[in-house]
C-alpha cells in the first residue's frame, strides 16, 4: 500500500512542477528573443535614418564611419546598399554578394516584411538577419541589412533555463519528500495496528501507539489497545476461575480421599462398590490435576509472550530421570522403556525443567499405559544448530491419522468417550506447554506400527 | 508407634477426615485452625502438618517461627502444588511436602518416614549404607548393587556418598555442588546434570533416586 500511495503522490507532485516549469522556460526564451529583435530593430532604424542622410547628401563617409564603430563595438556585421542595390556601406565582415544578404535585399526592395526571428534555445547558434528599407513611403531608395550574433542571447537563455530547471529539480525533491513523509505517516499507523491485531490473535498483548498518524487512525489504536486489554482480561479471567475452582475443590477433595482411604480397612477387601468408587476419586482428582496444569500452562503462555522467564533446562539429562523414574510402571504395566543415550554435553533448551518433566511424564504416561502389554518405548534426543528434539516413540498400537490430529485436543481420549482411563488433558497440556516456550509437538506414526511424538525446543544461545 | 501429631488445618472437612483416620490408626491428634495457636501448641507434638492456607498467618511463616526454635519434623500438607511453594516450604526446613488430595497410606509413609529420621538424626550414618540392594561404602568408596561393583567415577560416587549420607532427606542442588565440587557456579550445575545422568544408568535401579524438582534429590524411594 506505500508503495503505491507513494507512486501516486510523487507522479502527482511531478506532473505539477512540470506544468509549472514548462510553460516558465518558453516564456524566458520568448521574453529575451523579444529584447534582442527590439534592441536590433532600434539599431536598423538608426542606420535607416543614417542612409537617408547619406543617400540625400550624396555622402556614405559618415554613415560608413558610423557602420564600421558599429561593427567593432558589437562584432555584427551590417550592410546597407542604394537603390541600385550597390553596397554604400560593408562593415564587419558581412558584405552584399552573400546569398543570404541579396535575398533579404531582394526582397525588402519589393516591400516584403522582414522574416521572424525564431525562438531562441540555449542551443540557438544561426545568425538572426534584419532587413528595413531605406525611404518613405513606395519610393525605397535603399535597404539597410543587419546580421546579429545570438550567442549572448543564447548564453543569457540557457543560464535562465539552468536557474529553472535547477529550481523544478529543487521544488521536486521537496514534493518527493513531503509524498515519502506523508505516506509514513499514514502507513506507520497501519503497519502498527496490524502487528497489534496479529498480536491479539496470538494471545499477547497489542501496544499500539495512540500518538501518531492521522487522528482516525489514532483513535482506530486506542480501540485497538483497549480490545486487546479486553481479549487477554476474559482469557486471564477464564484461567484463573479454572484455577480457583480446581484450587478450591483440593480441600473438598482430599477430605473425601481421605474417608474413602479409611473407609478401606472396614470393607470387604473385594468391595466392587468401593474399588468403583475409589476409582472415580481418583479419577476425579486427575481431573482437577490437570485443569489447574492447563489453566497453568495457558497463563504461562501469556506471561512467557510478555517477555518474561529464561529459564533452561539440561534436556539429556531431565529425559534420563524421568525414564528412570518411569520405569517401574513400565515395569507393572508389562513394556519397557529404552533408556536415551548417555551424554557429556548438557543439551540446553529454552524450558524450565519442571515443565519439561511435565511434558514427558505425560508421553511417557501414554506411552505406557496405551502401547500395551510387550511394548518396547524408545526414548531418544536429537540435538541441532537452534534447537533439540525429544523422541517417545513405542511399538504399540499407534493411532489413526484421524486420531492423531484431535489427540492434541481437551478432553480428547483414545477410544472415545467412556474410555477407561485419563482425563483427556495430558496432551493438551503439553501441547500448551511446549507451544509456550516455542515448540512443536507432533505426532507421528511409527514405523511399521506405533505412536512417535517429538517434541522440538528452541536450544538457548551459548553466551559470549 | 504412636505419634502426636499437631494437625494445624483450616478447613474444617480436611481436619475432621484427617483427625479421624490418624485417630484409627493410633495416633492421637490435636487440631488447630489458626497458626498462632500452632505457634502455642507445637511443643506437645512429635509432628506437624501443616496447611498454607491459614486465615491469621501465612503457613511459610509458622514453619519459620517454628523452625527458629524447634527441630520438631513438620509436613507441609497443601493445595498449593506449585513448584515454588514446594522449594520454599523444603527450604525453610519442612521434612516433607504433600499436595492435597493424598492418600492416606502415602500420608502414613511419609509421617513414619519423616518421624523415623527424626529419631536417627541424633545417630550418624555408619561407613556402609545400605538401601534395598544397594551397598554404599563410604571408608572404601565402593558401591555394590546386588553384589557386584558398578565402577562409579570418582564424582559420581562422591554424589552419591553425600546423597548416602542422609537417605531419605531431600538434599539440595546448592548442597551438592558445595560438598562435592566447593563451588556452585553454572558450568557445575551443569555438570552435575550429567553426572547424575550417569550415575543413573550405573546404579539401574530406576525411581531409587528421586529428583525433587527445583530443589534437590533424594535417595530412597518415597
Amino acid at each position: 500500500m506505500r508503495t503505491r500511495l507513494l507512486v501516486v503522490l510523487v507522479a502527482l507532485a511531478l506532473a505539477v512542477v512540470a506544468a509549472f516549469a514548462v510553460p516558465l522556460l518558453t516564456a524566458t526564451a520568448e521574453q529575451r528573443t523579444q529584447q534582442l529583435v527590439i534592441s536590433r530593430t532600434a539599431d536598423v532604424d538608426r542606420f535607416v535614418v543614417l542612409a537617408q542622410q547619406a543617400v540625400d547628401t550624396h555622402d556614405p563617409a559618415a554613415l560608413a564611419a558610423d557602420a564600421e564603430r558599429y561593427a567593432q563595438l558589437y562584432g555584427e556585421g551590417v550592410v546597407i546598399v542604394d537603390a541600385r542595390r550597390l553596397p554604400l556601406v560593408q562593415a564587419g565582415d558581412l558584405t552584399a554578394s552573400t546569398p543570404a544578404v541579396r535575398a533579404l535585399v531582394e526582397a525588402t526592395m519589393r516591400n516584403e516584411p522582414a522574416p521572424r526571428v525564431d525562438r531562441l534555445d540555449p542551443w540557438s547558434a544561426e545568425p538572426a538577419y534584419f532587413a528595413r528599407p531605406v525611404g518613405t513611403g513606395t519610393r525605397v531608395s535603399g535597404v539597410v541589412v543587419l546580421r546579429a550574433s545570438v550567442t549572448s542571447a543564447a548564453a543569457d537563455v540557457a543560464t535562465g533555463w539552468g536557474t529553472i530547471g535547477a529550481g523544478a529539480v529543487l521544488v521536486a525533491m521537496v514534493f518527493v519528500l513531503l509524498a515519502v513523509v506523508l505516506a509514513r505517516w499514514m502507513v506507520r499507523p497501519l503497519h502498527e495496528l496490524e502487528t497489534g491485531v496479529l498480536a491479539v490473535a496470538g494471545g499477547h498483548r497489542a501496544h499500539v501507539p495512540e500518538r501518531t498518524g492521522p487522528r482516525e487512525l489514532r483513535s482506530l489504536a486506542a480501540e485497538v489497545n483497549r480490545m486487546s486489554e479486553a481479549v487477554l482480561e476474559a482469557a486471564e479471567q477464564q484461567h484463573r476461575l479454572v484455577a480457583d475452582a480446581s484450587h478450591q475443590l483440593r480441600n473438598p477433595m482430599a477430605a473425601l480421599r481421605l474417608r474413602v482411604d479409611s473407609l478401606a480397612g472396614r470393607i470387604d477387601g473385594d468391595d466392587t462398590t468401593y474399588r468403583a468408587t475409589v476409582a472415580e476419586v481418583e479419577r476425579l482428582e486427575k481431573l482437577l490435576d490437570g485443569l489447574l496444569a492447563l489453566a497453568l500452562a495457558e497463563s504461562t503462555a501469556t506471561r512467557v509472550a510478555a517477555g518474561g522467564a529464561d529459564e533452561a533446562c539440561d534436556l539429556a539429562s531431565v529425559l534420563a530421570e524421568r525414564v528412570d523414574a518411569w520405569r517401574p510402571a513400565a515395569e507393572d504395566a508389562g513394556s519397557t522403556i529404552v533408556p536415551p543415550p548417555g551424554h557429556d554435553e548438557p543439551v540446553i533448551v529454552r524450558c524450565p525443567e519442571g515443565e519439561l518433566a511435565q511434558i514427558l511424564d505425560v508421553l511417557l504416561d501414554n506411552a505406557v499405559h496405551y502401547a500395551g502389554r510387550g511394548a518396547k518405548i524408545t526414548t531418544d534426543w536429537e540435538s541441532g544448530t537452534s534447537a533439540a528434539t525429544l523422541v517417545v516413540s513405542d511399538n504399540g498400537p499407534g493411532l489413526s491419522e484421524q486420531d492423531r490430529a484431535r489427540a492434541t485436543e481437551r478432553f480428547w481420549r483414545a477410544g472415545g468417550e467412556g474410555a477407561p482411563r485419563g482425563t483427556g488433558l495430558g496432551l493438551a497440556i503439553a501441547h500448551q506447554q511446549v507451544r509456550t516456550r516455542g515448540g512443536v509437538l507432533d505426532l507421528r506414526q511409527a514405523l511399521p506400527h506405533g505412536l512417535e511424538v517429538r517434541v522440538t525446543l528452541p536450544l538457548r544461545e551459548v553466551p559470549g | 508407634m504412636a505419634v502426636r501429631v499437631l494437625l494445624v488445618e483450616d478447613d474444617a472437612g480436611v481436619a475432621a477426615a484427617l483427625a479421624e483416620s490418624l485417630h484409627a490408626r493410633g495416633h492421637p491428634v490435636t487440631s488447630v485452625a489458626r497458626g498462632a495457636d500452632a505457634l502455642h501448641r507445637h511443643r506437645a507434638a512429635d509432628l506437624v502438618l501443616l496447611d498454607l492456607g491459614l486465615p491469621d498467618l501465612d503457613g511459610l511463616d509458622v514453619l519459620r517461627k517454628i523452625r527458629a526454635v524447634s527441630p520438631v519434623p513438620v509436613i507441609v500438607l497443601t493445595a498449593r502444588g506449585d513448584e515454588r511453594s514446594v522449594v520454599r516450604g523444603l527450604r525453610l526446613g519442612a521434612d516433607d511436602y504433600l499436595t492435597k488430595p493424598v492418600r492416606l497410606a502415602e500420608l502414613l509413609a511419609r509421617m513414619d518416614a519423616v518421624v523415623r529420621r527424626a529419631v536417627a538424626r541424633a545417630t550418624p550414618a555408619g561407613d556402609v549404607v545400605r538401601i534395598e540392594d544397594v551397598e554404599i561404602d563410604l571408608g572404601a568408596r565402593r558401591v555394590l548393587v546386588a553384589g557386584h561393583d558398578i565402577g562409579l567415577t570418582t564424582k559420581e560416587f562422591e554424589i552419591l556418598a553425600v546423597l548416602a549420607a542422609r537417605p531419605g532427606t531431600a538434599v539440595s542442588r546448592q548442597q551438592l555442588m558445595d560438598e562435592v565440587w566447593g563451588d556452585a557456579y553454572l558450568a557445575v550445575s551443569r555438570s552435575l546434570d550429567v553426572h547424575l545422568t550417569g550415575l543413573r544408568a550405573k546404579l539401574d535401579r530406576p525411581g531409587l533416586l528421586t529428583t525433587i524438582r527445583g530443589f534437590g534429590y533424594r535417595l530412597g524411594r518415597d
